[in-house]
């Protein structure tokens, strides 16, 4: 059958030789949000902005993890998880550049800030530069509308964007983002 | 009309370069948790009742009166949960934000006494996952708070254990709908719930649950001091009080300013937020995308919640107050909004879904230039069939969708009609900017 | 009972039950796509709304218009109410999904094996538009291959979610979802984790459209062809409830019929897809120590009868009957019968079933309910089976006793009705290895058959009608589908001609006897009748 493209009955490729939910997350999350709840689905989105954070990104394989470890099967971990923005299951750039694109923003210059973006670093939104340093997405109300255009890199917000003094900001950036505690 | 200056904002300058977080010190000093103490001497039914009297309608959209809302609490059922929906993902809105990052101690006060009122035995700060400064704001705020036993202890006169945690979303506008929140809360997709059962009986995890916005919680402190009366003499008989009003747009000072309900947005623009910028005045949206736009004739429309009624359009929603001139494109403008809608709708129910798509997919090819004449008429056909006023959704989202559309092209229809002249046939291919997939 | 006014027809229920609910059963149709009595309301698909008129609470006889259309799967139904499914705003708002569901739908009615049981191409052409509206590029979603039996054509789904429903509370597997948000969501599985439950092709029957489909069955037939014939599962004692669908003397699927109080709405994949032994794998001539014969069907018999009749006039007491648990109670009764009377001290043994582990008990995770078993007994009549024994009485035994009666020479010949699927074969064989005169018939030509003295080919449970008795003593017929394999019969029919009964083979004459001779259960027992498909459609004009 040529024309099924998808083949779901093959396993998926495991990405780390250990465990994406460390013993260290697990007891984090099973000391600090287990408690909180009733149930422990509820610790979904705590566990997977902590391997976010971790990480960087969501692989099949901690999908898998997290089933066991929530108590709830693969299909409706990947079910929440896919419905939320900010849960990426492909791997970004070391920064993450959220472009504010609704109607404040979008009234206030958002277009300007996103074509300096693609001059100086030549990505479109989507992309990732080769060095895997940043990636620029559009993303819709950041709730800074008073600051528009304003854009979200990595978890600070930048506000009363000049695209010219932005990209500029961009380039000083270090290498890799300093580990900020959760 | 008595508005005698900031209430919620009082803590926080008028000049930006004097405002700074405000710790539990600080707001102790400036008479903070008096009123926590003051409501843990009320009983129960007081309180409820007294929130009933000032009329406090909810400030996180629908304007539900609030006192009302907690009166859906079955009587002797527990626990019972409280959440506060802090996803603020409104284009226009950023109140809620704005009050956090500088007085994040109002909210917690307000919750305290929502808490005790209400019996509550876990409150959860649905904030929206962009909000990570203020989440940390938050949890260094219940760290100070629990610290000074405000969290954490028995409510006076009960065995029930009142506990606030923050709970991060991850990136949903339909997270703020209040059963798509619960949802979410339960860690799951954020798909909102058929009605009934009604949150206030079987809510988060089952249990009785009442879901208040930000605001709302943060005026119950100063209606504990001040009193019915107080806070029913600011504002219009139908919507009593001071209200956090979010300027953004082309204005000269685009920020939260506080006011009584009722103000003219005309002069919440000149007065406040330093006029418009760069034009003449052409449209407005009064409260957020979901309302739709005031026409060019209703500058001086009455910001309350009679606005819909009066002014054709869906309500007053969040006051984030978005202001075009005669130099925007408002079919761009229409664009954006439904984009909004197409790529935050949740796709559960059919006519949001597919609907809000198509509109997406028209606009586009309207914007590319390739309008044709009864792309009028099928938009309106479009937006007019869906939202949960008709009953022909589960949720209000395509409501939002639905008064953005009608009125854009009611008020303004020689925008468009000015852009639907293409005689072009089915099958244009669009370039990849405007056919670019939601 | 409660009433209510539904478009000027008076609808009566009892109980508590949703709008729709109340007019499906009497027999009336509301459009509805995700509302399934199943499984739980979800109220998403949007069709099925309609206006309302309730009584006021304060005053019943006075009736409010309700404002906003409400769905009638979701609306309980009350007394007096009244219903309006072809009012104007009704119409519009069916005509809307309708034109939404299909906007991105691909156009492949003519390669979709659901055309013809489509709920998308009947209520398009009740409630639907005739011309598509949408001038824009189609969403284009992948095919997937999802499962043992089932595929997933993600471009047809309109995102019904009864699927994903039944995973988590019918068989309790969870392992549908829905990935994503908005217009671009997909119904999938985690990769790797594929639908994989014993109940997975269940799925395929509630999909209302050609999104998931039957590998199976994909492409083999057009539905408006198929002919429907009502029966039970011959593969578990559970006595499930099936259609044997058909055409032109060929089975091509097996379907779930609805029984309350047995299989509900569901069987399980063994059931769906064991039916292959009905075409393959088949004897059709008789055959003599591994040599086909040439004989007729009354030749056949007669040195049937012959070669029993041989051994029981001279040593009455050592011929033996095997009966399996997988033929009908008329069959056995009649075999019975007429061994009893060639030899009234001949043997009478039934082969015990195969029992494969433990019952498998699918429950609703949340609510605890069970919602299906999966039987490990393997064979769907071994309570009619010991009834036909514990009647007739006399010289009976056990398989186990058999192999030490043939080598102490007290039993010579054997007469066994086989079993279809070869469950016991190796026993059997090696039982059966010293008889002097073995006589087997069997519908397939291995197991026995070659090492009989004379085997006749027989017809599988699809050719021919009679009861099975399951596990909970419920007596149930099933009906002949379609017509015996040529050169094959009944077991049934080769008895009632050694019995010199007149006329041909007639299981319902057969259970007159059985209750004459004391089994009155077997008086009330009637053949389904032949389904046809019920025109719920009411054609409305709009």
């Amino acid at each position: 059958m040529a024309w099924i493209v998808e083949d779901r009955l093959k396993q998926y490729q495991p990405t780390r030789s250990e465990p994406y939910l460390t013993a260290e997350i697990r007891s984090h999350i099973e000391q600090k949000y287990f408690p909180r709840y009733p149930r422990k689905q509820a610790a979904l989105l705590p566990l997977f902005h902590t391997i976010m954070h971790t990480y960087g990104y969501i692989a099949p394989q901690a999908i898998d993890e997290a089933a066991g470890f929530l108590g709830i099967s693969r299909a409706e971990v990947q079910d929440a998880v896919t419905f939320y923005e900010e849960f990426r299951l492909q791997p970004s750039g070391r920064y993450v550049v959220n472009v504010c694109r609704s109607i404040s923003c979008e009234l206030c210059g958002h277009k300007a800030v996103l074509d300096k973006i693609r001059d100086v670093f030549g990505i479109e939104p989507g992309e990732t530069t080769d060095d895997d340093k940043f990636t620029v997405f559009e993303v819709e109300c950041l709730g800074a509308c008073e600051q528009a255009p304003c854009a979200l890199v990595n978890e600070d917000l930048h506000g009363c964007i000049k695209p010219d003094e932005f990209a500029a900001h961009l380039r000083t950036l270090p290498d890799h983002p300093a580990a900020a505690g959760h | 009309m008595a508005f005698a200056g900031p209430v919620l904002l009082k803590r926080i300058p008028d000049d930006p370069a004097k405002r700074k977080l405000i710790n539990i010190e600080e707001y102790i000093a400036t008479g903070g948790y008096e009123s926590l103490r003051k409501a843990q001497s009320m009983t129960p039914d007081q309180i409820i009742q007294l929130v009933i009297d000032s009329n406090l309608r909810g400030r996180g959209g629908a304007g539900f009166p609030c006192g009302s809302k907690w009166k859906f609490l079955p009587k002797d059922l527990h626990p019972r949960y409280l959440a506060v929906n802090f996803d603020e993902s409104e284009p226009g809105t950023f109140k809620d934000r704005y009050l956090t990052d500088y007085d994040p101690h109002i909210l917690l006060e307000g919750i305290a006494i929502a808490a005790f009122a209400n019996r509550i035995s876990i409150s959860y700060i649905y904030i929206r996952g962009e909000y990570h400064l203020q989440a940390k704001i938050l949890e260094k705020a219940l760290e100070e708070a629990y610290a000074r036993g405000i969290f954490g202890q028995k409510i006076p006169g009960t065995d029930i254990v009142h506990n606030c945690y923050v709970h991060r979303g991850a990136g949903a506008y339909i997270c703020g709908e209040e059963t798509g929140l619960l949802e979410s809360l339960e860690g799951k997709r954020g798909w909102p719930r058929i009605k009934p059962p009604f949150p206030a009986i079987a809510g988060a995890f089952a249990k009785p649950t009442i879901i208040n916005n930000v605001e709302t919680l943060a005026c119950l402190p100063y209606i504990i001091e001040h009193g019915a009366d107080w806070f029913k003499a600011m504002g219009t008989p139908s919507s009593a009080g001071p209200k956090l009003f979010g300027v953004s747009g082309l204005v000269n000072k685009p920020g939260v300013y506080e006011e009584e309900l009722g103000i003219k947005m005309s002069t919440l623009i000149e007065k406040y937020a330093g006029g418009i910028k760069g034009g003449k005045y052409r449209a407005a949206i009064p409260g957020g995308v979901s309302m739709g736009v005031l026409g060019t004739d209703q500058y001086d429309a009455e910001l309350d919640f009679d606005i819909g009624r009066k002014y054709n359009v869906l309500g007053l929603g969040t006051a984030g107050v978005i202001v075009m001139t005669d130099k925007t494109d408002l079919v761009v403008m229409l664009r954006n909004i439904v984009r909004f809608f197409a790529h935050e709708s949740c796709g559960q129910c059919t006519p949001c879904r597919e609907g809000t798509a198509w509109m997406h997919k028209m606009l586009n090819r309207i914007v590319a230039g390739y309008g044709k004449p009864r792309d009028f008429d099928m938009l309106m056909e479009i937006g007019l069939s869906m939202g949960s006023m008709p009953g022909t959704t589960i949720c209000g989202l395509a409501d939002g969708a639905n008064w953005a559309v009608r009125t854009f092209l009611q008020k303004f229809p020689e925008d468009f009609k000015a852009r639907l002249k293409s005689d072009q046939v089915q099958g244009v291919t669009l370039d990849a900017q405007a056919a670019a997939a939601v | 009972m409660p009433t209510m006014d539904v478009d000027g027809k008076k609808i009566a229920w009892d109980g508590k039950k949703m709008i729709l609910q109340a007019c499906l059963d009497a027999g009336m149709e509301i459009p509805h796509y995700c509302y399934h009595q199943g499984l739980s309301i979800v109220a998403s698909c949007r069709i099925c709304l309609v206006e309302i008129e309730s009584p006021d609470p304060k005053d019943p006889a006075k009736l409010l218009k309700v404002p906003k259309l409400v769905p009638s799967c979701q609306t309980p139904a009350v007394d007096g109410m009244k219903v309006h499914s072809i009012s104007p705003k009704s119409v519009a708002n069916q005509k809307a999904v309708m034109e939404f569901l299909l906007l991105n739908h691909p156009l492949d009615c003519p390669v979709c094996d659901q055309a013809g049981e489509c709920y998308l191409q009947d209520y398009s052409y009740q409630y639907g538009r005739s011309e598509s509206r949408f001038d824009e590029d189609k969403a284009k979603k992948p095919k997937k291959d999802i499962g043992k039996h089932v595929v997933l054509y993600s471009d047809r789904c309109i995102m019904c979610t009864r699927c994903v429903r039944f995973t988590r509370e019918i068989s309790g597997t969870g392992e549908l979802a829905v990935f994503g948000r908005g217009h671009r969501e997909e119904i999938d599985v985690f990769q790797g984790k594929s639908l994989d439950n014993p109940l997975s092709g269940n799925v395929i029957d509630i999909c209302p459209v050609g999104a998931l489909l039957d590998k199976d069955f994909l492409f083999t037939q057009r539905v408006w062809f198929l002919k429907k014939s009502p029966s039970i599962s011959p593969f578990s004692s559970g006595g499930e409830n099936i259609f044997i669908e058909h055409n032109q003397g060929r089975v091509y699927r097996i379907k779930p019929r609805f029984n309350a109080n047995v299989n509900k709405w569901w069987i399980s994949d063994d059931i769906r897809y064991g039916w292959d032994f009905i075409h393959n794998n088949r004897l059709q001539a008789p055959v003599s120590k591994g040599v086909p014969q040439e004989l007729s069907a009354a030749q056949g018999i007669g040195q049937l009868d012959q070669a029993i009749k041989k051994i029981a006039t001279t040593a009455p007491g050592s011929t033996m009957l095997i009966l399996n648990p997988f033929d009908s109670t008329e069959e056995m009764f009649l075999a019975a019968q007429w061994m009893r009377r060639v030899d009234p001290q001949a043997w009478l043994v039934l082969i015990e079933p195969k029992v494969d582990g433990q019952d498998q008990v699918f429950k609703n995770p949340a609510t605890g309910a069970v919602t299906y078993t999966l039987y490990a007994e393997k064979a769907p009549n071994r309570r009619g089976a010991e009834k036909v024994l514990a009647k007739l009485g006399g010289n009976t035994c056990k398989l186990a006793d058999v192999q030490g009666k043939i080598k102490a020479g007290q039993i010579r010949a054997g007469l066994v009705l086989a079993d279809p699927f070869g469950h016991g074969d190796q026993a059997l064989e090696a039982t059966l290895a010293g008889l002097e005169t073995l006589l087997v018939l069997s519908t397939r030509p291995d197991g026995l058959v070659p090492q009989a003295t004379l085997a006749l080919p027989v017809c599988t449970w699809a050719e021919k009608s009679g009861v099975f008795e399951n596990q909970s003593g419920l007596i149930q017929a099933f009906k002949q589908a379609i017509a015996p394999l040529d050169n094959t019969r009944s077991a049934g029919s080769i008895f009632w001609d050694l019995m010199d009964l007149a006329g041909t083979y007639d299981s319902a004459a057969v259970r007159r006897m059985m209750s004459d001779l004391g089994l009155a259960e077997y008086a009330a027992v009637t053949l389904p009748e032949h389904h046809e498909k019920i025109e719920l459609m009411q054609f409305t004009e709009l």
